[in-house]
Protein backbone atom coordinates (compact mmCIF):
# COMPACT_ATOMS: atom_id res chain seq x y z
CA UNK A 1 0.00 0.00 0.00
CA UNK A 2 1.43 3.36 -1.02
CA UNK A 3 1.81 6.08 1.62
CA UNK A 4 -0.97 8.04 -0.05
CA UNK A 5 -3.33 5.08 -0.01
CA UNK A 6 -2.44 4.30 3.57
CA UNK A 7 -3.22 7.84 4.59
CA UNK A 8 -6.58 7.64 2.82
CA UNK A 9 -7.30 4.32 4.46
CA UNK A 10 -6.51 5.73 7.90
CA UNK A 11 -8.72 8.75 7.27
CA UNK A 12 -11.52 6.52 6.09
CA UNK A 13 -11.17 4.27 9.13
CA UNK A 14 -11.22 7.20 11.52
CA UNK A 15 -14.33 8.67 9.91
CA UNK A 16 -16.40 5.56 9.30
CA UNK A 17 -15.54 3.17 12.11
CA UNK A 18 -18.20 4.48 14.52
CA UNK A 19 -20.97 3.84 11.98
CA UNK A 20 -19.57 0.42 11.10
CA UNK A 21 -19.28 -0.48 14.77
CA UNK A 22 -22.91 0.37 15.38
CA UNK A 23 -24.03 -1.95 12.62
CA UNK A 24 -21.63 -4.63 13.75
CA UNK A 25 -23.03 -4.41 17.25
CA UNK A 26 -26.56 -4.90 15.95
CA UNK A 27 -25.36 -8.00 14.13
CA UNK A 28 -23.26 -9.53 16.87
CA UNK A 29 -24.78 -8.15 20.08
CA UNK A 30 -21.32 -7.97 21.61
CA UNK A 31 -18.87 -5.07 21.76
CA UNK A 32 -15.74 -7.15 21.28
CA UNK A 33 -17.20 -9.26 18.51
CA UNK A 34 -18.35 -6.07 16.82
CA UNK A 35 -14.87 -4.58 16.98
CA UNK A 36 -13.40 -7.79 15.64
CA UNK A 37 -15.89 -7.94 12.79
CA UNK A 38 -15.22 -4.36 11.70
CA UNK A 39 -11.47 -4.78 11.99
CA UNK A 40 -11.56 -7.98 10.00
CA UNK A 41 -13.56 -6.30 7.23
CA UNK A 42 -11.21 -3.32 7.21
CA UNK A 43 -8.19 -5.61 7.03
CA UNK A 44 -9.76 -7.44 4.14
CA UNK A 45 -10.47 -4.20 2.32
CA UNK A 46 -7.05 -2.70 3.03
CA UNK A 47 -5.58 -5.15 0.56
CA UNK A 48 -7.92 -3.92 -2.15
CA UNK A 49 -7.81 -0.29 -1.19
CA UNK A 50 -6.25 0.79 -4.47
CA UNK A 51 -9.41 -0.41 -6.18
CA UNK A 52 -11.94 0.47 -3.50
CA UNK A 53 -10.78 4.09 -3.24
CA UNK A 54 -11.86 4.73 -6.79
CA UNK A 55 -15.41 3.74 -6.07
CA UNK A 56 -18.02 6.29 -5.32
CA UNK A 57 -18.86 4.77 -2.00
CA UNK A 58 -16.03 2.88 -0.33
CA UNK A 59 -18.17 2.78 2.81
CA UNK A 60 -20.69 0.57 1.02
CA UNK A 61 -17.91 -1.74 -0.08
CA UNK A 62 -16.50 -2.14 3.42
CA UNK A 63 -19.97 -2.57 4.83
CA UNK A 64 -20.67 -5.31 2.35
CA UNK A 65 -17.44 -7.06 3.30
CA UNK A 66 -18.53 -6.88 6.92
CA UNK A 67 -21.95 -8.32 6.25
CA UNK A 68 -20.59 -11.14 4.17
CA UNK A 69 -17.97 -11.94 6.76
CA UNK A 70 -20.61 -12.15 9.45
CA UNK A 71 -22.93 -14.13 7.23
CA UNK A 72 -20.16 -16.63 6.54
CA UNK A 73 -19.39 -16.89 10.23
CA UNK A 74 -23.02 -17.54 11.04
CA UNK A 75 -23.36 -20.12 8.35
CA UNK A 76 -20.20 -21.87 9.47
CA UNK A 77 -21.71 -22.48 12.87
CA UNK A 78 -25.31 -22.81 11.87
CA UNK A 79 -25.56 -26.39 12.99
CA UNK A 80 -24.16 -25.55 16.39
CA UNK A 81 -26.36 -24.26 19.18
CA UNK A 82 -26.57 -20.51 19.43
CA UNK A 83 -25.14 -18.99 22.58
CA UNK A 84 -27.75 -16.40 23.28
CA UNK A 85 -29.21 -15.17 26.51
CA UNK A 86 -32.33 -17.06 27.51
CA UNK A 87 -33.55 -14.81 30.26
CA UNK A 88 -34.46 -11.19 29.92
CA UNK A 89 -32.12 -8.72 31.59
CA UNK A 90 -33.08 -7.27 34.93
CA UNK A 91 -35.09 -4.14 34.47
CA UNK A 92 -36.13 -1.35 36.73
CA UNK A 93 -39.80 -0.94 37.47
CA UNK A 94 -41.82 2.14 36.61
CA UNK A 95 -42.39 3.82 33.25
CA UNK A 96 -39.57 6.27 33.08
CA UNK A 97 -36.49 6.87 30.98
CA UNK A 98 -34.79 3.83 32.49
CA UNK A 99 -37.76 1.75 31.43
CA UNK A 100 -37.45 3.02 27.89
CA UNK A 101 -33.81 2.04 27.84
CA UNK A 102 -34.61 -1.36 29.30
CA UNK A 103 -37.26 -1.83 26.66
CA UNK A 104 -34.71 -1.22 23.95
CA UNK A 105 -32.33 -3.57 25.70
CA UNK A 106 -35.01 -6.20 25.38
CA UNK A 107 -35.26 -5.39 21.71
CA UNK A 108 -31.58 -6.10 21.20
CA UNK A 109 -31.97 -9.39 23.03
CA UNK A 110 -34.92 -10.24 20.82
CA UNK A 111 -32.89 -9.33 17.74
CA UNK A 112 -30.18 -11.73 18.90
CA UNK A 113 -32.76 -14.52 19.06
CA UNK A 114 -33.69 -14.21 15.40
CA UNK A 115 -32.16 -16.77 13.04
CA UNK A 116 -28.93 -15.35 11.70
CA UNK A 117 -30.17 -14.76 8.17
CA UNK A 118 -33.34 -13.11 9.36
CA UNK A 119 -31.37 -10.94 11.76
CA UNK A 120 -29.07 -9.82 9.00
CA UNK A 121 -31.98 -8.99 6.72
CA UNK A 122 -33.79 -7.07 9.45
CA UNK A 123 -30.68 -5.02 10.17
CA UNK A 124 -30.03 -4.32 6.50
CA UNK A 125 -33.62 -3.49 5.65
CA UNK A 126 -34.82 -1.71 8.72
CA UNK A 127 -31.79 -0.35 10.54
CA UNK A 128 -29.85 0.48 7.40
CA UNK A 129 -32.90 1.05 5.23
CA UNK A 130 -31.28 -0.65 2.25
CA UNK A 131 -33.57 -1.44 -0.71
CA UNK A 132 -34.69 -5.03 -1.05
CA UNK A 133 -32.98 -5.42 -4.40
CA UNK A 134 -29.67 -4.32 -2.92
CA UNK A 135 -29.98 -6.66 0.06
CA UNK A 136 -30.89 -9.48 -2.27
CA UNK A 137 -27.85 -8.81 -4.40
CA UNK A 138 -25.60 -8.43 -1.40
CA UNK A 139 -26.65 -11.73 0.11
CA UNK A 140 -27.26 -13.53 -3.14
CA UNK A 141 -30.87 -14.36 -2.38
CA UNK A 142 -34.14 -13.56 -4.08
CA UNK A 143 -35.77 -10.17 -3.49
CA UNK A 144 -38.95 -11.95 -2.47
CA UNK A 145 -37.03 -13.82 0.21
CA UNK A 146 -35.66 -10.55 1.54
CA UNK A 147 -39.17 -9.13 1.67
CA UNK A 148 -40.75 -12.07 3.40
CA UNK A 149 -37.89 -12.52 5.83
CA UNK A 150 -37.80 -8.83 6.73
CA UNK A 151 -41.51 -8.91 7.36
CA UNK A 152 -41.34 -12.09 9.40
CA UNK A 153 -38.36 -10.82 11.36
CA UNK A 154 -40.21 -7.71 12.42
CA UNK A 155 -43.27 -9.75 13.29
CA UNK A 156 -41.15 -12.02 15.48
CA UNK A 157 -39.49 -9.06 17.15
CA UNK A 158 -42.91 -7.68 17.88
CA UNK A 159 -44.06 -10.97 19.38
CA UNK A 160 -41.00 -11.30 21.56
CA UNK A 161 -41.15 -7.67 22.57
CA UNK A 162 -44.81 -7.91 23.53
CA UNK A 163 -44.17 -11.06 25.52
CA UNK A 164 -41.44 -9.23 27.38
CA UNK A 165 -43.77 -6.33 28.08
CA UNK A 166 -46.37 -8.70 29.46
CA UNK A 167 -43.81 -10.28 31.76
CA UNK A 168 -42.89 -6.83 33.02
CA UNK A 169 -46.51 -5.93 33.63
CA UNK A 170 -47.02 -9.16 35.54
CA UNK A 171 -44.09 -8.35 37.80
CA UNK A 172 -45.60 -5.04 38.84
CA UNK B 1 -48.28 4.20 14.74
CA UNK B 2 -48.50 0.49 14.01
CA UNK B 3 -46.71 -1.89 16.39
CA UNK B 4 -44.32 -2.97 13.63
CA UNK B 5 -43.47 0.63 12.86
CA UNK B 6 -42.80 1.24 16.53
CA UNK B 7 -40.43 -1.74 16.60
CA UNK B 8 -38.55 -0.42 13.58
CA UNK B 9 -38.30 3.04 15.03
CA UNK B 10 -36.89 1.66 18.24
CA UNK B 11 -34.47 -0.55 16.38
CA UNK B 12 -33.11 2.49 14.61
CA UNK B 13 -32.69 4.42 17.81
CA UNK B 14 -31.51 1.63 20.04
CA UNK B 15 -28.79 3.02 22.34
CA UNK B 16 -25.31 1.64 21.90
CA UNK B 17 -23.09 0.59 24.80
CA UNK B 18 -20.79 3.31 26.05
CA UNK B 19 -17.69 1.24 25.32
CA UNK B 20 -18.62 0.71 21.68
CA UNK B 21 -15.91 3.04 20.47
CA UNK B 22 -12.97 2.39 18.18
CA UNK B 23 -10.01 1.42 20.35
CA UNK B 24 -6.84 3.43 19.88
CA UNK B 25 -4.86 2.28 16.86
CA UNK B 26 -7.83 0.67 15.15
CA UNK B 27 -6.45 1.41 11.66
CA UNK B 28 -2.98 0.21 12.69
CA UNK B 29 -4.39 -3.10 13.87
CA UNK B 30 -6.37 -3.53 10.64
CA UNK B 31 -3.21 -2.95 8.63
CA UNK B 32 -1.29 -5.37 10.85
CA UNK B 33 -3.96 -8.00 10.30
CA UNK B 34 -3.65 -7.53 6.58
CA UNK B 35 0.12 -7.87 6.82
CA UNK B 36 -0.25 -11.08 8.83
CA UNK B 37 -2.62 -12.49 6.23
CA UNK B 38 -0.23 -11.62 3.42
CA UNK B 39 2.64 -13.17 5.32
CA UNK B 40 0.69 -16.35 5.94
CA UNK B 41 -0.39 -16.50 2.32
CA UNK B 42 3.17 -15.98 1.12
CA UNK B 43 4.44 -18.73 3.40
CA UNK B 44 1.73 -21.05 2.11
CA UNK B 45 2.58 -20.31 -1.51
CA UNK B 46 6.30 -20.77 -0.87
CA UNK B 47 5.62 -24.07 0.84
CA UNK B 48 3.42 -25.28 -1.99
CA UNK B 49 5.99 -24.22 -4.61
CA UNK B 50 8.75 -25.99 -2.70
CA UNK B 51 6.70 -29.16 -2.42
CA UNK B 52 5.80 -29.05 -6.10
CA UNK B 53 9.38 -28.35 -7.07
CA UNK B 54 10.61 -31.22 -4.93
CA UNK B 55 8.02 -33.51 -6.48
CA UNK B 56 8.92 -32.44 -9.99
CA UNK B 57 12.61 -32.98 -9.29
CA UNK B 58 11.90 -36.44 -7.92
CA UNK B 59 9.89 -37.33 -10.99
CA UNK B 60 12.59 -36.00 -13.28
CA UNK B 61 15.25 -37.98 -11.44
CA UNK B 62 13.21 -41.14 -11.72
CA UNK B 63 12.50 -40.76 -15.41
CA UNK B 64 15.84 -39.44 -16.55
CA UNK B 65 18.24 -41.48 -14.52
CA UNK B 66 21.80 -40.39 -15.07
CA UNK B 67 20.86 -37.28 -16.96
CA UNK B 68 22.68 -34.16 -15.90
CA UNK B 69 20.78 -31.78 -13.75
CA UNK B 70 19.02 -29.22 -15.83
CA UNK B 71 19.12 -26.71 -13.02
CA UNK B 72 16.15 -24.73 -11.82
CA UNK B 73 13.41 -24.46 -14.37
CA UNK B 74 11.44 -21.26 -14.82
CA UNK B 75 8.64 -21.13 -12.32
CA UNK B 76 5.22 -21.14 -13.82
CA UNK B 77 3.31 -18.86 -11.52
CA UNK B 78 -0.20 -20.15 -11.11
CA UNK B 79 -2.64 -17.30 -11.17
CA UNK B 80 -6.01 -17.37 -9.44
CA UNK B 81 -8.98 -17.80 -11.77
CA UNK B 82 -10.21 -14.42 -12.91
CA UNK B 83 -13.38 -13.09 -11.33
CA UNK B 84 -15.20 -13.19 -14.62
CA UNK B 85 -14.82 -16.90 -15.21
CA UNK B 86 -17.65 -17.83 -17.48
CA UNK B 87 -19.73 -20.86 -18.08
CA UNK B 88 -18.98 -22.68 -21.34
CA UNK B 89 -21.38 -25.63 -21.50
CA UNK B 90 -20.72 -26.28 -25.17
CA UNK B 91 -23.71 -24.86 -27.00
CA UNK B 92 -27.46 -24.81 -26.90
CA UNK B 93 -30.54 -22.61 -27.20
CA UNK B 94 -30.06 -20.78 -23.87
CA UNK B 95 -27.29 -18.65 -22.44
CA UNK B 96 -26.53 -16.75 -19.26
CA UNK B 97 -26.99 -13.11 -20.22
CA UNK B 98 -25.95 -11.48 -16.98
CA UNK B 99 -24.71 -12.47 -13.59
CA UNK B 100 -23.03 -10.99 -10.61
CA UNK B 101 -20.72 -12.31 -8.00
CA UNK B 102 -19.95 -10.85 -4.61
CA UNK B 103 -18.45 -7.69 -5.98
CA UNK B 104 -19.13 -7.15 -9.66
CA UNK B 105 -21.86 -7.33 -12.26
CA UNK B 106 -21.30 -8.83 -15.69
CA UNK B 107 -23.23 -8.55 -18.92
CA UNK B 108 -22.82 -10.61 -22.05
CA UNK B 109 -21.80 -8.58 -25.10
CA UNK B 110 -23.72 -10.29 -27.88
CA UNK B 111 -21.54 -8.62 -30.51
CA UNK B 112 -18.32 -10.22 -29.31
CA UNK B 113 -19.55 -13.10 -27.19
CA UNK B 114 -17.65 -11.82 -24.16
CA UNK B 115 -18.83 -11.07 -20.67
CA UNK B 116 -17.92 -7.59 -19.57
CA UNK B 117 -17.96 -5.87 -16.24
CA UNK B 118 -20.66 -3.25 -15.94
CA UNK B 119 -21.11 -0.61 -13.27
CA UNK B 120 -24.53 -1.69 -12.01
CA UNK B 121 -26.56 -4.84 -11.73
CA UNK B 122 -28.60 -5.42 -14.87
CA UNK B 123 -31.81 -7.12 -15.80
CA UNK B 124 -31.98 -7.88 -19.50
CA UNK B 125 -35.27 -7.23 -21.28
CA UNK B 126 -37.07 -10.16 -22.92
CA UNK B 127 -36.06 -8.89 -26.37
CA UNK B 128 -32.48 -8.68 -25.03
CA UNK B 129 -31.96 -5.23 -26.48
CA UNK B 130 -32.39 -3.23 -23.30
CA UNK B 131 -31.30 -3.49 -19.72
CA UNK B 132 -32.81 -2.15 -16.55
CA UNK B 133 -30.04 -1.10 -14.21
CA UNK B 134 -30.29 -1.03 -10.49
CA UNK B 135 -27.95 1.30 -8.70
CA UNK B 136 -27.86 2.37 -5.11
CA UNK B 137 -30.91 4.52 -4.73
CA UNK B 138 -31.93 4.58 -8.36
CA UNK B 139 -33.27 2.62 -11.29
CA UNK B 140 -32.59 3.32 -14.93
CA UNK B 141 -32.83 1.90 -18.40
CA UNK B 142 -30.33 1.71 -21.23
CA UNK B 143 -29.84 0.14 -24.59
CA UNK B 144 -27.75 -2.94 -24.05
CA UNK B 145 -24.93 -2.20 -26.46
CA UNK B 146 -24.74 1.44 -25.45
CA UNK B 147 -24.51 0.44 -21.81
CA UNK B 148 -21.69 -1.95 -22.58
CA UNK B 149 -19.85 0.77 -24.49
CA UNK B 150 -20.50 3.82 -22.36
CA UNK B 151 -21.47 2.49 -18.95
CA UNK B 152 -23.38 4.87 -16.73
CA UNK B 153 -23.39 7.58 -19.40
CA UNK B 154 -25.81 5.47 -21.43
CA UNK B 155 -28.31 5.12 -18.59
CA UNK B 156 -31.53 7.11 -18.46
CA UNK B 157 -32.43 7.32 -14.81
CA UNK B 158 -36.08 6.74 -14.06
CA UNK B 159 -36.22 6.74 -10.31
CA UNK B 160 -33.85 8.27 -7.83
CA UNK B 161 -33.44 8.05 -4.14
CA UNK B 162 -35.38 8.28 -1.88
CA UNK B 163 -37.71 6.17 -4.02
CA UNK B 164 -37.41 2.57 -2.97
CA UNK B 165 -36.05 0.33 -5.66
CA UNK B 166 -37.64 -2.83 -4.43
CA UNK B 167 -38.76 -5.58 -6.69
CA UNK B 168 -36.41 -5.07 -9.56
CA UNK B 169 -35.73 -8.62 -10.54
CA UNK B 170 -35.66 -11.01 -13.43
CA UNK B 171 -39.41 -11.13 -13.53
CA UNK B 172 -39.90 -7.42 -13.49
CA UNK B 173 -39.70 -6.72 -17.18
CA UNK B 174 -43.16 -7.20 -18.61
CA UNK B 175 -43.41 -10.21 -20.89
CA UNK B 176 -43.79 -7.96 -23.94
CA UNK B 177 -40.51 -6.30 -23.05
CA UNK B 178 -41.82 -2.75 -23.00
CA UNK B 179 -42.21 -2.01 -19.31
CA UNK B 180 -40.50 -2.69 -16.06
CA UNK B 181 -41.23 -2.09 -12.43
CA UNK B 182 -39.14 0.66 -10.92
CA UNK B 183 -40.36 0.67 -7.38
CA UNK B 184 -42.84 -0.52 -4.88
CA UNK B 185 -43.56 2.32 -2.54
CA UNK B 186 -44.43 1.31 0.94
CA UNK B 187 -43.98 4.48 2.89
CA UNK B 188 -41.26 4.84 5.49
CA UNK B 189 -41.41 1.19 6.51
CA UNK B 190 -41.08 -0.60 3.23
CA UNK B 191 -41.59 -4.35 3.20
CA UNK B 192 -44.48 -3.94 5.57
CA UNK B 193 -47.91 -4.23 4.08
CA UNK B 194 -49.88 -2.52 2.79
CA UNK B 195 -48.00 -1.38 -0.26
CA UNK B 196 -48.96 2.11 -1.29
CA UNK B 197 -48.21 2.00 -4.96
CA UNK B 198 -46.30 0.17 -7.65
CA UNK B 199 -44.40 2.31 -10.10
CA UNK B 200 -43.64 1.07 -13.59
CA UNK B 201 -41.94 2.61 -16.57
CA UNK B 202 -42.92 2.16 -20.21
CA UNK B 203 -39.82 2.28 -22.38
CA UNK B 204 -41.84 2.84 -25.55
CA UNK B 205 -43.66 5.93 -24.31
CA UNK B 206 -41.28 7.11 -21.63
CA UNK B 207 -44.19 7.28 -19.23
CA UNK B 208 -43.76 6.30 -15.59
CA UNK B 209 -46.99 5.27 -13.98
CA UNK B 210 -47.95 4.76 -10.34
CA UNK B 211 -50.50 2.05 -9.67
CA UNK B 212 -52.31 2.49 -6.35
CA UNK B 213 -52.71 -0.56 -4.17
CA UNK B 214 -55.92 -0.87 -2.18
CA UNK B 215 -55.64 -0.66 1.58
CA UNK B 216 -56.21 -3.72 3.69
CA UNK B 217 -54.63 -6.17 1.26
CA UNK B 218 -51.52 -7.94 2.48
CA UNK B 219 -49.53 -8.21 -0.71
CA UNK B 220 -46.37 -10.28 -0.40
CA UNK B 221 -45.13 -10.11 -3.98
CA UNK B 222 -45.98 -8.83 -7.41
CA UNK B 223 -45.24 -9.81 -10.97
CA UNK B 224 -46.40 -8.70 -14.39
CA UNK B 225 -49.65 -10.09 -15.75
CA UNK B 226 -49.13 -12.34 -18.79
CA UNK B 227 -50.63 -9.69 -21.10
CA UNK B 228 -48.31 -6.99 -19.70
CA UNK B 229 -51.36 -4.77 -19.08
CA UNK B 230 -51.23 -4.87 -15.31
CA UNK B 231 -49.89 -6.96 -12.46
CA UNK B 232 -50.58 -10.14 -10.58
CA UNK B 233 -50.15 -9.99 -6.83
CA UNK B 234 -49.83 -12.65 -4.16
CA UNK B 235 -52.02 -11.87 -1.18
CA UNK B 236 -51.45 -13.33 2.25
CA UNK B 237 -54.69 -14.20 4.07
CA UNK B 238 -54.83 -14.85 7.76
CA UNK B 239 -57.63 -17.39 7.39
CA UNK B 240 -56.37 -19.72 4.70
CA UNK B 241 -54.10 -20.28 1.74
CA UNK B 242 -52.60 -17.29 0.01
CA UNK B 243 -54.25 -16.18 -3.21
CA UNK B 244 -53.27 -14.73 -6.56
CA UNK B 245 -55.16 -11.68 -7.79
CA UNK B 246 -54.83 -9.43 -10.79
CA UNK B 247 -54.19 -5.75 -10.23
CA UNK B 248 -54.98 -3.33 -13.03
CA UNK B 249 -52.92 -0.22 -13.66
CA UNK B 250 -55.79 1.67 -12.04
CA UNK B 251 -55.48 -0.32 -8.85
CA UNK B 252 -58.51 -2.59 -9.24
CA UNK B 253 -58.11 -6.08 -7.84
CA UNK B 254 -59.45 -9.15 -9.64
CA UNK B 255 -60.98 -12.33 -8.29
CA UNK B 256 -58.75 -14.48 -6.05
CA UNK B 257 -57.27 -17.78 -7.18
CA UNK B 258 -55.95 -20.00 -4.41
CA UNK B 259 -52.26 -20.81 -4.34
CA UNK B 260 -50.45 -23.59 -2.58
CA UNK B 261 -49.05 -22.59 0.77
CA UNK B 262 -49.86 -20.09 3.43
CA UNK B 263 -47.97 -16.97 4.35
CA UNK B 264 -45.69 -14.94 2.10
CA UNK B 265 -45.60 -16.18 -1.47
CA UNK B 266 -42.71 -15.25 -3.74
CA UNK B 267 -43.84 -14.85 -7.31
CA UNK B 268 -41.06 -15.65 -9.75
CA UNK B 269 -43.09 -14.78 -12.80
CA UNK B 270 -45.00 -16.21 -15.73
CA UNK B 271 -43.37 -18.24 -18.44
CA UNK B 272 -42.69 -16.24 -21.63
CA UNK B 273 -45.90 -17.61 -23.19
CA UNK B 274 -47.89 -16.86 -20.04
CA UNK B 275 -49.04 -20.47 -19.71
CA UNK B 276 -47.35 -21.18 -16.38
CA UNK B 277 -46.60 -19.37 -13.16
CA UNK B 278 -43.50 -20.11 -11.13
CA UNK B 279 -43.61 -19.30 -7.45
CA UNK B 280 -42.21 -20.35 -4.13
CA UNK B 281 -42.95 -20.22 -0.47
CA UNK B 282 -41.53 -21.22 2.86
CA UNK B 283 -43.29 -23.62 5.13
CA UNK B 284 -42.67 -25.26 8.45
CA UNK B 285 -42.43 -28.99 8.74
CA UNK B 286 -43.92 -30.75 11.76
CA UNK B 287 -40.54 -30.81 13.48
CA UNK B 288 -40.34 -27.03 13.12
CA UNK B 289 -37.74 -26.93 10.34
CA UNK B 290 -38.42 -24.31 7.72
CA UNK B 291 -38.21 -25.42 4.12
CA UNK B 292 -38.60 -23.80 0.74
CA UNK B 293 -40.90 -25.18 -1.92
CA UNK B 294 -40.92 -24.20 -5.57
CA UNK B 295 -43.99 -24.94 -7.68
CA UNK B 296 -45.31 -24.37 -11.19
CA UNK B 297 -48.98 -23.58 -11.69
CA UNK B 298 -50.84 -24.08 -14.94
CA UNK B 299 -52.58 -20.76 -15.56
CA UNK B 300 -55.46 -22.32 -17.48
CA UNK B 301 -56.46 -24.98 -14.99
CA UNK B 302 -55.13 -23.20 -11.91
CA UNK B 303 -53.59 -26.45 -10.75
CA UNK B 304 -50.09 -27.06 -9.49
CA UNK B 305 -48.41 -29.20 -12.11
CA UNK B 306 -44.86 -29.31 -10.76
CA UNK B 307 -43.47 -29.15 -7.25
CA UNK B 308 -39.74 -29.49 -6.86
CA UNK B 309 -38.58 -31.73 -4.01
CA UNK B 310 -38.32 -29.77 -0.78
CA UNK B 311 -34.80 -29.40 0.40
CA UNK B 312 -34.26 -30.70 3.89
CA UNK B 313 -30.60 -29.85 4.05
CA UNK B 314 -30.10 -26.40 2.62
CA UNK B 315 -31.07 -23.21 4.28
CA UNK B 316 -34.46 -22.23 2.83
CA UNK B 317 -33.10 -18.99 1.46
CA UNK B 318 -30.38 -20.86 -0.36
CA UNK B 319 -32.65 -21.43 -3.30
CA UNK B 320 -31.36 -18.12 -4.42
CA UNK B 321 -31.84 -17.71 -8.11
CA UNK B 322 -34.94 -18.82 -9.87
CA UNK B 323 -35.99 -17.68 -13.32
CA UNK B 324 -37.62 -18.80 -16.52
CA UNK B 325 -35.20 -19.88 -19.22
CA UNK B 326 -37.86 -20.36 -21.91
CA UNK B 327 -41.50 -21.47 -22.22
CA UNK B 328 -40.93 -24.92 -20.76
CA UNK B 329 -37.94 -24.69 -18.48
CA UNK B 330 -36.57 -22.67 -15.62
CA UNK B 331 -33.25 -22.41 -13.85
CA UNK B 332 -32.55 -22.80 -10.17
CA UNK B 333 -29.34 -21.78 -8.49
CA UNK B 334 -28.68 -23.01 -5.00
CA UNK B 335 -25.98 -22.21 -2.52
CA UNK B 336 -24.47 -25.26 -1.01
CA UNK B 337 -21.24 -24.58 0.80
CA UNK B 338 -20.64 -22.92 4.10
CA UNK B 339 -18.54 -20.29 2.43
CA UNK B 340 -21.51 -19.13 0.38
CA UNK B 341 -20.44 -21.46 -2.35
CA UNK B 342 -22.86 -21.77 -5.21
CA UNK B 343 -24.00 -25.05 -6.59
CA UNK B 344 -24.58 -25.89 -10.22
CA UNK B 345 -27.00 -24.03 -12.43
CA UNK B 346 -29.84 -26.50 -12.71
CA UNK B 347 -32.32 -26.44 -15.54
CA UNK B 348 -35.69 -28.00 -14.71
CA UNK B 349 -38.59 -28.92 -16.92
CA UNK B 350 -41.70 -26.90 -16.17
CA UNK B 351 -43.73 -29.71 -17.72
CA UNK B 352 -42.79 -32.59 -15.45
CA UNK B 353 -40.31 -31.11 -12.97
CA UNK B 354 -37.47 -33.28 -14.24
CA UNK B 355 -33.89 -32.09 -14.13
CA UNK B 356 -32.91 -31.36 -17.72
CA UNK B 357 -29.35 -30.38 -17.11
CA UNK B 358 -27.00 -29.38 -14.31
CA UNK B 359 -24.23 -27.03 -15.32
CA UNK B 360 -21.12 -27.11 -13.23
CA UNK B 361 -20.64 -23.55 -12.14
CA UNK B 362 -20.04 -24.40 -8.54
CA UNK B 363 -18.59 -21.69 -6.36
CA UNK B 364 -18.34 -19.19 -9.15
CA UNK B 365 -20.87 -16.47 -9.71
CA UNK B 366 -24.11 -15.78 -7.91
CA UNK B 367 -27.27 -14.69 -9.62
CA UNK B 368 -27.78 -15.54 -13.24
CA UNK B 369 -30.14 -14.18 -15.83
CA UNK B 370 -30.85 -16.68 -18.58
CA UNK B 371 -32.36 -16.19 -22.02
CA UNK B 372 -32.13 -17.21 -25.63
CA UNK B 373 -28.68 -17.72 -27.12
CA UNK B 374 -29.87 -16.49 -30.52
CA UNK B 375 -27.57 -13.80 -31.86
CA UNK B 376 -24.37 -15.10 -30.31
CA UNK B 377 -21.42 -14.93 -32.69
CA UNK B 378 -20.25 -18.37 -33.88
CA UNK B 379 -17.03 -18.20 -31.89
CA UNK B 380 -19.06 -17.84 -28.68
CA UNK B 381 -21.57 -20.56 -29.44
CA UNK B 382 -20.12 -22.72 -26.68
CA UNK B 383 -21.56 -20.31 -24.11
CA UNK B 384 -25.00 -21.74 -24.83
CA UNK B 385 -26.63 -24.71 -23.18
Amino acid sequence: MSPEHEREFRDFTAAQTPSLLRLAYLLTGDVHLAQDLVQSALASCAGRWHRIRNREQPFAYVRKAMYRSQYNAWRARRRKPESIMDTPPERPVGRDHADEVAERHDLLAALARLPYRQRLIVVLRHCEDRPEAEVARMLGIAAGTVRSQASRGIAKLREMHEASEHRTEALR
Amino acid sequence: MKPEERIIERLRSVPMPGDLAPPAGFADEALRRRARRRSLRTMTVVTVVCVLAAGATAVANNTEQGAPSAGPSPSSSSTAPPDDVVLRPGGGPRVVHSFHDNWSSYLLDLRTGEYRTVPFGTVVSPDQRHVAVDAEGGVGVAERDAYLDAGEAAVTWIAHSPVQTDDLGGEDWSLDGTKFVTSVLQGPNSSLPPHNSITSHDTTTGVTRATPVPDGVDITDITWAPDSQGFMVAVDRQDGPSVLRSLSFDGVLGEPVELDGEGPIELEGFSPDGARLLYGYLFQREDGEELARTVVMDTVSGETTVALPDSTDADPADVASLAWADETSFVVRTRVSQELGWGPVELFSAVDGGLIRALDWTDRAGFVSVGSSAGLPPEAADLGF
